[in-house]
């Protein structure tokens, strides 16, 4: 991790207080761990960072935890989901990964009034895994037609469908 | 200088003869009972207007089709067309997912008939490799299909294999418009036995019948 990047996270650990959450650093990059309720917050001080301002938010995603343990055996979070924000600063090329546990059914604060491009991230979050966000303006399915009924990248949506009709039997 | 009634290139006159000839064996065959169909067989199988209804990988292999080196005018199907009222070959070229599936079935409906259809690829023909609950597991599922083109993206040449037989097919094809109606029919009892999905209902109406 760079000098700048260190500075940013213990900043951004300050501020939060006691709703940041540990600090992980792999191949991947710099994934900082905060409570939900911490996103705004967060998004709002890495991007009016001044020294590196976080002006680029590439993605959003989630992971559904919901069949991990008896897949791996491994112990998972608590949480059902997780959202991962990627940003970017391109002034000094850094990246960090902000991570917040989501349970079921629970909405996650919006971040389109700081990016642009949350609208439609976050509208693909909700298409593909459910995850609803408080204060999105247009808050729809983006890929999937519009009576389309499950969230397909949850772990209980099987590959082809409820309707086998549609797909061959082997 | 004397006027020759040979055009020039021809001296001896025996082009223009031959030509002459060919031209009166035309007509002798117009003249003949089904002449008149045969004729406008032979007009149709040589003006083709393909739509190309590109969603994929498959569309760059149908742009190399239509480009200069292999050149799809050759055979008469050169004039493509992107508005489906003026054309009567529908080529689908690539993944076609279910948002998309109305779609196509709209444009192929809005088609004049006679109209023929080229399913070009394998994601066309039965999904492909895309086994997910997003994509329609073949076109024939919504649209009655002439030719299959295997291929990931298949070859343009094996493309125009198949406006080459289904050329064959329709010079052979005595009244293309009764024979296009019974080949619907018989789509449609083929999907009515396979089962209708809800997919395909909803597409083709409760009774199946389509438009």
């Amino acid at each position: 991790m760079s000098d700048l990047l260190d500075m940013v996270v213990s900043g951004l650990m300050e501020r939060l207080g006691e709703r940041a959450g540990e600090v992980v650093h792999n191949k991947m990059g710099t994934t900082m761990r905060v409570s939900l309720d911490a996103i705004p917050a967060t998004l709002d001080f890495l991007k009016n960072y001044k020294e590196c301002p976080f002006d680029l938010l590439s993605d959003i995603t989630a992971v559904d935890w919901s069949q991990w343990e008896e897949n791996t055996g491994l112990k998972g979070p608590p949480t059902r989901f997780t959202l991962l924000y990627n940003l970017y600063s391109i002034q000094t090329k850094e990246r960090i990964f902000i991570e917040a546990a989501v349970s079921e059914g629970q909405k996650a604060p919006s971040a389109t009034r700081l990016y642009a491009s949350a609208n439609w991230a976050e509208r693909e979050v909700f298409d593909m895994f459910g995850i609803k966000f408080s204060g999105h303006p247009d808050l729809k399915r983006i890929f999937l037609p519009e009576e389309f009924e499950y969230y397909p990248l949850r772990k209980e949506y099987p590959r082809t469908g409820y309707d086998p009709q549609d797909f061959p039997q082997e | 200088m004397g006027v020759s009634a040979n055009p020039p290139g021809d001296p001896s006159g025996k082009v223009a003869v031959a030509k002459l000839e060919d031209a009166a064996r035309l007509a002798r065959e117009l003249k003949a009972p089904g002449g008149g169909a045969k004729f406008v067989n032979w007009a149709r199988k040589h003006s083709l207007w393909p739509i190309p209804f590109g969603t994929a990988c498959c569309a760059i292999e149908f742009m190399g089709m239509v480009g200069s080196s292999l050149d799809i005018s050759r055979f008469g199907a050169e004039f493509v067309r992107f508005t489906p009222r003026q054309c009567d070959l529908m080529i689908v070229a690539g993944t076609i997912v279910n948002k998309m599936a109305p779609v196509l079935k709209k444009i192929y409906d809005q088609m004049a008939e006679p109209k023929w259809v080229i399913s070009m690829g394998a994601c066309a023909s039965s999904g492909g490799m895309f086994n997910t609950y997003s994509v329609l597991q073949g076109i024939d599922r919504i649209i009655p299909v002439d030719y299959y083109v295997p291929g990931c993206p298949p070859r343009p040449e094996a493309v125009l294999y198949a406006i080459i037989e289904l050329q064959k097919r329709i010079s052979e094809d005595p009244d293309p418009l009764k024979s296009r109606e019974a080949m619907r029919e018989k789509w449609i009892r083929g999907i009515k036995g396979r089962g209708l999905t809800p997919k395909a209902k909803l597409l083709l109406g409760k009774d199946g019948q389509g438009k």
